[in-house]
């Protein structure tokens, strides 16, 4: 389960003091699939940068099934995402335009795992699912913007997470896939995956997401 | 799918994805560059420093007849300058003048007269009190009077060899004294024979035990009894053979230490290399046994009553000689003005390879400062190097870490990646190393072919060196380096998560 309660975050500009989250209260369960949406900059790719540890809460306290990750040292952050993280970002530049999709897909958790044999299945059959199976070998440089939005996914899925952050699931992702990826976050979803994703409002009805509103740097459950 | 997993593993194990190793080429590239300037820089030092420190070749001459108190003032100056050292060398000179030498009696004493044409430089040598008989040789005494002029220490021993010539065993084994004075007024020598002490005067004493023929080993290095007063600074002596000294009894301790200094042998050995090359200067003395009819006559005339022998007369010449370049450059100035304050004409080979000298003095300090800004250029490159290598590598690394690389992993994969890099530079310093020392092999073939005279044994490199010059430059821009990056690499890895996120 992760759970944010009073979370806030503030960003320091040369001239104020930005609050984008003033008190964030969340707790999302086992297998419970979390849709936040809120108008552009109100905090939605904060609060996954938050739960993943990239972004430290300015207060409050961030937890993953008993463990607060907020609190964690940089090193063990970075253990803690290696075992129980998957992300996926708004836009596709998080990806090593020279190197391969397989190589992208499994590049982190080589870095994190002594052994990446046992993820060459999950690789082909999850880049199957996707539609990107043909294109392993290829140079991600030389994808579309909507392959390498799949190849974050694939990169997410691969490494077994219990946690998944999704940033816009359907930015960049033509129409006929959008479909492919529904399937995979709800696959991930019954493996009792805890998902957080941000998508727009009219993207809510494609998920059985318990949604939220985020407004004023506040968190509000949506009906 | 098996199928295509194995592919799959296959293709990954191929495309191990290096971080670095990529850039190991500017790597070699680095390291191979600074190698190759550094080692020029040492080798470059090495040859000015070495002409440099050859500045006996280029000595400064300041001609005939100083005072006594110029000279004096001349040393003072030249004191206040700090040089490392400085030798006046008064020396005879060959002169187109001919002259000669007669045996004479002055009163009831014999003695040679030493006469020039154009003008009377020379006086005469008076043998004081009579030659004692060969049964009682260490009381023989021989009173003189010499030119004041530096070159009177070669007309003493001209003499003493004239005598040596004429009778071995009257001079064998007996103390010289000689005494030399100012050319006399009038001719008033003749009647009044001078006395030790009397002003401006100056006494040599020396003890024959044997003549070397044919290598001209005589030679006189006197206690100064004379109020001349550069004893501090300009040392008196004549230089020649050193492998004749201990055939004499007559050398000072003080001048023996001093042949054992490398500075004052290599003199004397370029002393020797003009008497046996007299084209090298056309104008150094040379002597009677360079001209076999000459002694002959000398030998003859002797015999025949002490008529007058007819020669070359020698012209007294003050050479300076510094130790190194850059103590000569720094006080041609002021020898320069000297000569023209006392009329004096200054020339030398100092003189006339004044822009060589220059030249190579600036190359010597040049070099100099070259090689400290070498060594802080390899390690400000290392730094640069180190600092540009992690901002190459920032974004994978920075990815991989948000997706979940720990950094221990991380950190240990470059290290090794760094320890590849090293390993592929090193053939090609070895290569830059091979290459930069037959090129300055060639060099110094080429410089002996040039200056036959500089010894050039001293910078001939050798293996050892420029390996070990390459090590050194290797081992500090690897060790700065692989510093800058992983202090680098450490604030990145905890900057991350943190503001400093690359995702928006």
């Amino acid at each position: 389960m992760l759970e944010f309660e009073g979370v806030g975050r503030s960003f320091r500009t040369k001239s104020s003091l930005v609050h984008v989250l003033s008190c964030v209260d969340l707790r999302v369960r086992v297998g419970e699939v979390c849709g936040i949406h809120g108008s552009n900059g109100s905090g939605k790719t904060t609060l996954l940068h938050l739960a993943a540890g990239l972004l430290r809460p300015t207060w409050g306290r961030i937890s993953c099934d008993d463990v607060e990750i907020s609190g964690l040292s940089s090193y063990r952050l970075a253990e803690w995402r290696a075992s129980n993280l998957g992300l996926v970002s708004a836009t596709p530049t998080d990806l090593i335009a020279g190197w391969t999709v397989y190589t992208n897909a499994v590049i982190a958790q080589y870095y994190a795992k002594s052994a990446q044999a046992h993820l060459t299945p999950d690789v082909l059959s999850v880049s199957k699912q996707l539609g990107i199976a043909d294109m392993l070998s290829k140079p991600v440089g030389r994808l579309s913007d909507g392959e390498r939005r799949r190849v974050q996914y694939l990169r997410a899925v691969v490494s077994e997470p219990r946690v998944l952050l999704i940033d816009d699931p359907y930015a960049h992702i033509p129409s006929s896939e959008k479909d492919a990826i529904t399937g995979l976050i709800l696959s991930c979803s019954r493996n009792a995956v805890t998902i957080i994703c941000s998508p727009s409002r009219d993207d809510l009805a494609s998920f059985p997401v318990s949604p939220y509103r985020l407004q004023e740097g506040a968190l509000f459950a949506d009906s | 799918m098996q199928t295509a997993s194995g592919r799959a593993d296959m293709r990954f194990s191929k495309q191990q994805p290096y971080l670095l190793l990529g850039k190991s080429l500017w790597f070699v590239f680095a390291v191979s560059v600074l190698c190759l300037l550094t080692l020029a820089s040492q080798f470059l030092s090495r040859i000015s420093q070495t002409l440099n420190e050859e500045a006996s070749l280029t000595a400064l001459e300041i001609g005939t007849w100083p005072e006594d108190e110029a000279l004096a003032e001349l040393a003072s100056r030249l004191a206040g300058l700090g040089l490392t050292r400085v030798l006046l060398l008064p020396t005879a000179l060959a002169n187109s003048d001919p002259s000669r030498i007669d045996y004479v009696r002055v009163g009831n004493t014999p003695a040679f007269e030493l006469v020039s044409d154009s003008k009377r430089i020379f006086t005469t040598l008076h043998r004081y009190p009579e030659v004692a008989p060969l049964t009682d040789p260490p009381r023989g005494t021989v009173y003189g009077r010499l030119p004041v002029a530096p070159g009177e220490a070669v007309l003493a021993s001209e003499i003493v060899r004239k005598l040596y010539d004429e009778n071995p065993l009257m001079v064998l084994g007996r103390r010289f004294s000689v005494l030399v004075t100012r050319p006399p007024l009038l001719g008033l020598d003749k009647v009044l024979p001078p006395r030790p002490g009397q002003k401006d005067s100056r006494m040599y004493s020396f003890h024959v035990v044997g003549i070397s023929y044919p290598t001209y080993p005589v030679y006189l290095a006197g206690q100064e009894s004379s109020s001349l007063g550069v004893a501090q600074v300009l040392r008196f002596s004549d230089l020649w053979d050193p492998s004749v000294f201990t055939n004499f009894g007559i050398w000072p301790t003080e001048l023996v230490e001093d042949m054992k200094d490398p500075y004052w042998s290599r003199l004397a050995t370029i002393a020797q290399r003009y008497a046996d090359a007299p084209g090298l200067h056309a104008r150094w003395y040379q002597s009677a046994i360079g001209n076999p009819e000459w002694l002959d006559e000398a030998r003859r005339e002797l015999e025949l009553s002490a008529e007058g022998v007819i020669g070359t007369s020698l012209c007294s010449h003050y050479f300076i000689v510094f130790a190194t370049l850059t103590d000569l450059v720094a006080a041609t100035p002021i020898v320069e003005q000297f000569t023209e304050e006392h009329h004096l004409q200054l020339s030398g080979p100092g003189r006339q390879l004044r822009d060589v000298i220059l030249m190579i003095v600036a190359v010597r300090d040049t070099t100099r400062h070259m090689t400290v800004a070498l060594w802080l250029a390899v390690a400000l490159v290392a730094a640069i190097f180190g600092a540009l290598l992690l901002f190459s590598v920032r974004k994978p690394i920075a990815v991989i870490l948000a997706h979940g690389g720990t950094p221990r992993r991380i950190s240990s994969r470059l290290a090794l990646e760094l320890v590849l890099c090293l390993c592929a530079s090193l053939p090609i310093v070895a290569g830059a190393t091979w290459a930069m020392h037959r090129l300055q092999a060639s060099s110094i073939e080429a410089l002996r072919s040039h200056l036959p005279l500089v010894s050039v044994s001293s910078i001939s490199p050798s293996w050892r060196q420029a390996l070990l010059l390459s090590a050194e430059v290797l081992v500090i821009f690897v060790a700065v380096a692989f510093l800058a990056f992983f202090l680098l690499l450490r604030r990145l890895l905890r900057s991350i998560p943190g503001d400093a996120s690359p995702f928006p």
